[in-house]
């Protein structure tokens, strides 16, 4: 295996946060007041989890690691390979995604939260008093360009999503990642890994945030059962063409289903991605009202451990094209 | 301009791996690095089984792979049809490891730099036959400018109706294989 597991956290964690982006505009497009604390937990996530799936991308470069300014060859040097693409794309997503989380950190909303701690922590008041007058006059410098910089993290987002599947699915030596179909479906599991990420954190916050968004959880988990519906289209067209096409691709999904990965296959996609999730939600139309904010991790966290398999999985089940 | 690839005749082919051996020897590899590698194929069922040999390489590619995906462009295809890596240019992603069908790339972890065959541009720089050819016992390698109709490797493209591996990849391999 040439690609391994910094590669599919890498893919795992660009796709997630570029899906995180994706469905915080959504929601502000949506509305932006009822989806408050999701466009704010969105955007705050998005650009750090792309941008932590850096260094684990050149964990896995052989003498990029060894000698880091060789890295600088990947903008110019052949503008035909999908990877200098990426790596235009990402840059550019990684600066306006954080960009934009730096204008969602909103001093003045968490001000009477750390007021209430003044006499506790003096250290913490007097260093986030300090950043708070520095940072200002950026935040209102930048604010007339917000909605251009949405637009143009839209785009981008989009770009990444594809990309991540683009950049193996081009290929002609691994069947199996050879499809048109990888590329579409990296782009769903992005938006759905995302949304789940966008609502952890969006839980984890402090508790009016919580109480803010619990209105909501019903109809975001229907939007995220019907991401997982198609999701399951897409690998089930995946596999079943894979399977009937060449001999290369054949045996990937023999491995995947019946083969030394199928365990992973079955306990961490089918299980953890699909049906852990489809179960609480299905279970809450059953019920009639969503479940609390548990409920939420337990499902959302198993989206993205799932989504993250799907990417180790494309990888570890890379069979060479048959060559006699 | 040259064109320079080999042709592999496998009806003489012992699969004694010489030349696996003698390019590991060229270019001071380490035993399990192989650039060049021998396949063995079982053919026919019991009692009518034989074995198929075949040496599998860098295929020079007229369309490779490797250079289309390399992000630096550190892979080049030189005018005269050899596919090399610029070393200095490299960052060791191994895109282009994965992207070859042929898995003719070796990734030297220790350089972090992948590795494959060169056609021994050394050598034939100074009119030096590669060193898979020249080690070869049965004879069965034969180097030469496809470009030339009258070359060695032309004729017997076209006498012993040599052909390539899955030229339906479409990458322009220029290894032809005699069967």
């Amino acid at each position: 295996m040439t690609w391994g597991l910094p590669i599919a956290i890498y893919l795992f964690l660009a796709g997630a946060g570029a899906g995180a982006f994706l469905c915080a505009m959504g929601a502000e497009v949506y509305s932006r007041r009822t989806f408050r604390p999701l466009v704010h937990s969105g955007t705050i996530i998005s650009g750090p989890m792309v941008a932590l799936g850096m260094p684990f991308l050149i964990y896995d470069l052989g003498i990029g690691r060894q000698e880091p300014w060789r890295i600088f060859f990947l903008f110019f040097g052949n503008p035909g390979s999908i990877m200098t693409w990426g790596t235009w794309i990402i840059s550019a997503f990684v600066t306006v995604a954080m960009t934009l989380a730096f204008m969602e950190l909103d001093f003045d909303e968490r001000w009477p939260w750390l007021e209430k701690r003044r006499a506790h922590h003096p250290l913490l008041y007097r260093r986030l008093t300090f950043l708070k007058d520095l940072m200002t006059p950026i935040h209102l410098a930048i604010e007339p360009y917000r909605g251009r910089l949405l637009v143009t993290g839209t785009i981008l987002a989009l770009a990444t999503t594809v990309y991540t599947g683009l950049l193996i699915g081009i290929l002609n030596s691994v069947p199996l990642w050879n499809s048109a179909i990888l590329p579409v479906l990296f782009m769903d599991s992005a938006l759905s890994t995302g949304l789940a990420a966008a609502v952890i954190y969006a839980v984890v916050q402090p508790i009016e945030e919580r109480r803010l968004l619990a209105h909501h959880f019903f109809s975001l988990n229907q939007i995220h059962a019907l991401m997982i519906v198609v999701e399951v289209l897409f690998i089930f067209s995946w596999l079943l063409l894979a399977a009937n096409s060449s001999t290369a691709a054949s045996q990937s999904i023999h491995l995947l289903m019946f083969g030394d990965l199928a365990p992973l296959f079955w306990i961490g996609i089918a299980f953890f991605g699909i049906m852990d999730p489809m179960i609480i939600y299905i279970y809450e139309v059953v019920l009639g009202k969503p479940l609390m904010a548990y409920g939420m991790i337990v499902s959302d966290g198993s989206v993205l451990v799932g989504g993250f398999i799907l990417r180790y999985l494309a990888l570890a089940a890379a069979v060479p094209v048959v060559l006699f | 301009m040259a064109r320079y690839g080999l042709v592999v005749d496998l009806t003489k082919c012992v699969g004694c791996s010489s030349c696996t051996v003698a390019c590991q020897a060229q270019w001071e590899l380490e035993p399990e690095e192989r650039w060049l590698r021998l396949e063995i194929q079982e053919e026919g069922s019991y009692p009518a089984v034989s074995q198929r040999f075949t040496t599998v390489q860098c295929m020079h590619c007229d369309d490779a792979p490797c250079v289309r995906v390399c992000p630096t462009g550190a892979n080049y295809k030189r005018k005269d049809g050899l596919v090399l890596i610029h070393e200095a240019r490299c960052i060791g992603c191994k895109y282009c490891v994965v992207a070859c069908p042929y898995q003719a790339r070796v990734f030297n972890e220790e350089r972090g730099i992948p590795g494959k065959c060169r056609l021994c541009d050394v050598r034939i720089q100074k009119g030096v036959l590669p060193a898979c050819v020249l080690a070869c016992p049965a004879g069965a390698r034969y180097f030469g400018d496809l470009d030339d109709p009258n070359s060695e490797v032309s004729r017997l493209i076209v006498i012993k109706k040599a052909k390539q591996i899955r030229p339906d990849l479409r990458t322009g391999p220029n290894i032809y294989y005699v069967r």
